[in-house]
């Protein structure tokens, strides 16, 4: 995948997604007879004849089971538009033939292993129904992995000499069964709400279409594999959506969204508050709609928490994910930066999938075991601004030989190092006043007309590879210039932000003493994953703007119909 | 909108678009236009459409405006050897919009870019769940909003890729059809999704007594809901809409590694009319019975000879290549040069000439509910143009005396005959048939069939004649099934795939029957037909659901459509069969799981 990506509330209205629940204790090894003893018992079964049987012999198997129970409700103007629960489960079965040394997962001229077999299974415990598909698809893997050994084996003898790492880590097998929590499915009442709260939507003209959405979904993942690692852990995740949409007379698409997360339905925000997000949403579609679209711009400008982390995870996030430092294909702008500071030298960046909750929201990048099995770890890849170590998954690295804890996928794909959540510490904290009277100096001492504020960003992406340029984009929803003379901020439109990594680091001059959370997900090679990026607002010498691509088709021709306007007062 | 406020716009809108040619509203029609106006769905579809005529400043005027919503309950349920797949179930109402712009003559549709829009996209596609006017009548601006802009482009880019090119006596893009009017109770789903789960769990593990079955699955789909309709030529509709599919798939891999699968569908139009519980097992385990002995069938060398099709197969294979070739379809316009790879039928240049024997006959008959005690599947009061379609001989003593059309102009047919059936794509609805009767005035018992059959054989020096119990239509089979099918028919020289006999059988002259596997038809086609020496006395109905796509694959589109072919056996004189000649691959290296 060319451009890893960030969405954020709007873009993940297309998806279900999940944030940390409460895991309780351990329990004892289940059964033969429970659904992860008869995989474990399928799972032997079929190690124990490939070894035997097949050549190329395989050396690891592992099984991961992703059971998800979600539902989904949404309301437009009062009515409920969707109303729809699921309950499934995946299979994958990954197969590594060959030895740690050399298997089929090595990645000859950037081309990676796709060798993941995935099946849905039935959602009731039958022993003989599981084990058919978990042994249709073991073989379905087995075949994939020997197949492209064999390739990979006949190309290795045309590739250079290079340094030997190993495709696998060893790591020490890990059991842990956590007693799943229960789903806690919205109650009843929520329906009701999600229709109050959509109706009032109807009374700003400038909004043409829009939702209040609740998403909740449970997951259990159990994870198996043929060294003895044994571990099952799960959590739920509620998220409410609020997305307004509107055009501007010049053909510019305006959307205007917020959202909430919680790891249950009944601990987000109450109805009043809700209404007043509402009421929010509203006013900023139709505060949009008035301004002028900015012009393309260089200059100081604050991002806000939320801006700025998605900004470290585009420009920084992606760019220190393991995998990336050994294909040949990608920038690897850091992989010879290790003890080398990469940073200013007050920002540290920690990945820590540990922690679940920040500045009183709920971590969506929170796990306890990563999709190898591994135990999640806060991992401090910037330390006062040099750089420590890599994002790792059990593809060692040159100075790192083990995982640490960050291999990720969706399943059906390939695990590969992913982020967590990426939490900015500063050393160099201004209040939200200060850091404002800093921009509005360095306004002056650039002698510009104005700074820039952005105050709320959608997501953003960015290229990682060597074809593609080395820049990133961040996708604003709220934006204000800042002016040196006192005059109120003003709301502008139409821009995105732009840049290149290395350029922009050395740009950032302070930061606020107050830490935002920016849920979403990111799409990259092993699909999307929910992740979180936690920071404080950051103070920049020097950021780049350009125009967002503007449609230039026209609103909907006719009126909207007149019976809207019923009880809003816009006869 | 309150009730009394739609009256005069109903009233006023109807007759008044009928261009040309008003008619008397009968007294049934006029009871169910009182009925409708009782609906807020139809009233919010009425005003949002009679709306579009503001649009009268634009450079392109709407001249046809057509909406339609499927309010329909889903259930799917499915399982393997006994155990349950997620379930999933569901309220959708997608709407179907169409805005037609040009004239008659020459519009927006029937180009490779009439479903093409550029600009932003605000409607869902779908109406709220719930709600009144208001909700109704929002979701209905902006989707008829977005159908006018598509439209505008559409014309726009037809029109450009016209431009230089001269066309021979063009076809216009609307035919005239007089409006339905049918309004009638909604339904009320209740799906009872315990219950259907139920039954294909015990189902599915019939196949726990067939261990050379390595995969199998049961699945269960319902729809259940009311259609709405309405258009700007006066057309109202409001029927119920139920389709109930129950269908198995099994797989697995023969001693030589030959891929097999085997597969049954059954279909109804009410889901508590399905078979009895013991039939559908009883068809389930011949699935499996014959997926077993295919596994053992021995492979068959390449066959040239005569072939007798038993009714269930005929039904099939007539479904599956008269049910192509008498629906009319055009290709859609491109700019001149670009290939499109659409083959036209094989019917529309034989219009008046003899495609069957003198002996039979084909009708089409969407007015039949019943055959025989048993519902059909094809039957419908409108189609999705608002059209009621009437009962219609296509083939009479052997001679093809019109096409199956909706309102798309075909040459040699006047105007619609309603069978507008599936959604289509180009701005164009699919032609489906729905129930079509095969009828033979000259018959004999199946038994003097296999007779005659052998005594061909035997006069041919032939060993063995072959028998076919079964097609695999609508094609059970898998992706992968079905690429190998193309490479198949791409190997073979080209031509239309034609779905695999599942069920085929050498008949040897002493009477003995040996099911054999490897063989597909070659360059099996409308041209057969002619060559059809005898049919039975004995004829059996066979209900399925199409969805437009080739072999009606099942499972690949979300819309589909039941229809019904009710046939005798039919004996055809020369037929060809080729040997699949492939590399299988190898078994499994880990044998199956056992149960204990």
């Amino acid at each position: 995948m060319r451009a890893p990506r960030l969405r954020g509330a709007a873009a993940a209205l297309l998806l279900i997604s999940a944030v940390g629940g409460p895991v309780t204790g351990r329990a004892e090894a289940p059964e033969d007879g429970s659904l992860l003893g008869v995989l474990r018992v399928e799972l032997r079964r079929n190690f124990t004849a490939l070894k035997e049987k097949a050549d190329p012999a395989p050396y690891y198997i592992s099984y991961l089971l992703v059971e998800e129970q979600s539902e989904s409700l949404s309301a437009s103007l009062g009515a409920l538009t969707s109303d729809s629960r699921t309950h499934r489960r995946v299979l994958d079965c990954t197969v590594r033939v060959g030895s740690p040394a050399f298997d089929n997962y090595r990645v000859i001229g950037g081309d990676r292993a796709r060798v993941t077999a995935s099946a849905g299974l039935p959602v009731e415990d039958d022993p003989l129904a599981i084990r058919s598909i978990a042994w249709r698809e073991t073989d379905r893997a087995w075949r994939g992995a020997a197949q492209r050994y064999i390739q990979l084996r006949a190309q290795s003898q045309l590739q250079k000499e290079g340094e030997e790492l190993g495709e696998f880590t060893a790591e020490e097998p890990v059991k842990s069964w956590a007693a799943a929590p229960k789903p806690s499915f919205a109650g009843p009442g929520w329906a009701a709400r999600l229709k109050r709260l959509s109706f009032k939507m109807r009374e700003q003209q400038a909004v043409i279409s829009s939702s209040v959405g609740l998403t909740y979904r449970h997951e259990v993942r159990s994870f198996l594999d043929t060294d003895g690692t044994e571990v099952r852990h799960g959590r739920g995740f509620a998220r409410l959506t609020i997305v307004a949409r509107g055009k501007a007379t010049d053909g510019q698409d305006l959307l205007t969204t917020e959202s909430f997360e919680a790891e249950d339905p009944e601990k987000l925000p109450d109805e009043k508050a809700l209404m007043t997000a509402v009421e929010k949403v509203m006013k900023s579609l139709a505060g949009q709609l008035t301004v002028q679209p900015v012009d393309p711009y260089v200059g100081p400008a604050i991002l806000s928490g939320r801006a700025a982390g998605v900004f470290f995870h585009e420009i920084f996030g992606h760019r220190v994910e393991g995998h990336r430092q050994r294909d040949e294909r990608e920038g690897q702008t850091f992989t010879n930066s290790v003890g080398q500071p990469v940073l200013p030298e007050f920002l540290s960046v920690v990945f820590d999938p540990t922690r679940r909750s920040m500045a009183g929201t709920d971590l969506l990048g929170w796990y306890e075991f990563d999709d190898e099995g591994v135990q999640a770890r806060p991992v401090t890849v910037v330390e006062n601004g040099t750089l420590r170590e890599f994002l790792m998954a059990r593809m060692p690295l040159p100075g790192f030989p083990r995982s640490n804890g960050h291999g990720r996928k969706q399943p059906g794909l390939a695990v590969v190092p992913r982020q967590s959540n990426l939490i900015v510490e500063s050393a160099k904290r201004v209040s939200e006043r200060g850091l404002r009277e800093m921009l509005i100096a360095e306004v002056r001492r650039q002698d510009k007309p104005y700074g820039l504020y952005f105050e709320q960003v959608t997501g953003g992406f960015t290229t990682t590879q060597r074809g593609g340029l080395q820049a990133f984009t961040v996708i604003p929803l709220v934006v204000y210039r800042v002016f040196p003379d006192g005059r109120p901020d003003e709301l502008v439109r139409g821009v995105d932000i732009v840049g290149t990594p290395l350029a922009s680091f050395s740009k950032i001059l302070a930061t606020g003493d107050r830490d935002e959370v920016f849920n979403g997900y990111c799409g990259a090679e092993s699909g999307n994953i929910p992740v979180s990026a936690v920071s404080p607002a950051i103070l920049v010498s020097e950021i780049e703007v350009q125009r967002k691509p503007a449609p230039t088709d026209r609103p909907p021709l006719l009126r909207r119909p007149e019976i809207l306007d019923a009880g809003t007062g816009r006869r | 909108m309150r009730r009394r406020d739609l009256w005069p716009l109903l009233a006023a809108l109807l007759p008044a678009r009928l261009a040309g040619q008003a008619r008397q509203w009968t007294a049934a029609e006029k009871r169910m236009l009182a009925d409708a106006q009782k609906d807020p769905l139809l009233g919010a579809m009425v005003v949002e459409m009679q709306r579009m005529s503001e649009l009268r400043t634009m450079p392109e005027i709407p001249y046809f405006v057509e909406v339609g919503c499927d309010d329909a309950q889903l259930l799917q349920v499915s399982a393997t050897l006994g155990a349950a797949f997620a379930s999933q179930s569901g309220r959708v109402r997608p709407l179907r919009v169409q805005v037609r712009v040009g004239s008659p003559q020459f519009d927006n549709t029937n180009s490779i870019f009439s479903d093409m829009y550029s600009g932003t996209r605000y409607d869902s596609g779908q109406l709220p769940l719930e709600g009144g006017a208001m909700q109704y009548r929002h979701a209905l601006w902006l989707a008829l909003d977005r159908a006018y802009k598509s439209a505008v482009e559409g014309l726009g880019r037809k029109t450009a890729a016209l431009r230089g090119v001269t066309m021979q006596d063009p076809l216009p893009d609307l035919a005239p059809a007089e409006a339905a009017v049918v309004v009638r109770e909604p339904e009320r789903p209740k799906l009872d999704a315990a219950r259907w789960r139920d039954l294909v769990k015990r189902l599915s593990a019939v196949y726990r007594e067939f261990p050379a079955v390595t995969g199998s699955i049961v699945e269960m789909d319902l729809s259940q809901g009311t259609s709405y309709y309405v258009n700007t030529g006066g057309a109202v509709v409001r029927m119920p809409e139920t389709i109930a599919v129950l269908r198995t798939r099994a797989g697995c891999q023969a001693e030589d590694g030959m891929v097999v699968y085997e597969g049954g569908q059954w279909v109804s139009p009410d889901p508590a009319r399905l078979p009895p519980e013991e039939k559908l097992a009883d068809g389930v385990r011949e699935v499996a019975k014959r997926l077993t002995a295919l596994t053992k069938a021995p492979v068959s060398k390449a066959y040239v000879g005569p072939v007798l099709f038993e009714p269930r197969a005929a039904a099939q294979l007539a479904g599956e290549i008269l049910g192509t070739h008498l629906c009319a379809s055009r290709r859609p316009v491109a700019e001149p040069g670009r290939a499109l790879p659409l083959m036209s039928g094989e019917y529309e240049t034989r219009l008046n000439s003899r495609v069957m024997p003198e002996w039979l006959s084909v009708t089409d008959d969407p007015g039949q509910t019943e055959w025989e005690g048993q519902a059909l599947a094809g039957h419908y009061e409108a189609d999705l143009q608002g059209v009621r379609p009437q009962a219609l001989k296509v083939v009479e003593n052997g001679e093809l005396k019109t096409l199956l059309t909706g309102r798309q102009p075909v040459r040699g047919v006047q105007g619609s005959n309603g069978r507008a059936r599936l959604p289509g794509a180009f701005g164009v609805r699919t032609v489906r048939i729905s129930n079509l009767f095969l009828e033979a005035r000259e018959s004999a018992p199946l038994s003097e069939l296999r007779a005659r059959l052998l005594a061909m054989a035997a006069q041919q020096q032939k060993e063995y004649a072959l028998v076919v119990r079964k097609m695999d239509f609508p094609s059970v089979g898998s992706m992968d099934d079905l690429r190998r099918l193309g490479q198949r028919v791409a190997r073979g020289g080209g031509g239309r795939a034609v779905s695999l006999p599942l069920g085929i059988y050498r008949m040897y002259a002493d009477g003995r029957e040996e099911l054999v596997r490897g063989l597909r038809f070659r360059n099996l086609g409308t041209r057969a037909f002619r060559d059809i020496l005898a049919a039975s006395a004995e004829r059996a109905v066979y209900n399925y659901v199409d969805n437009g796509l080739p072999l009606a694959m099942t499972g690949a589109a979300p819309f589909v459509v039941g229809c019904s072919v009710i046939a005798p056996a039919l004996l055809f004189e020369e037929l060809e069969l080729e040997a699949i000649e492939e590399e299988f691959p190898e078994r499994p290296l880990v044998p199956p799981p056992v149960a204990g």
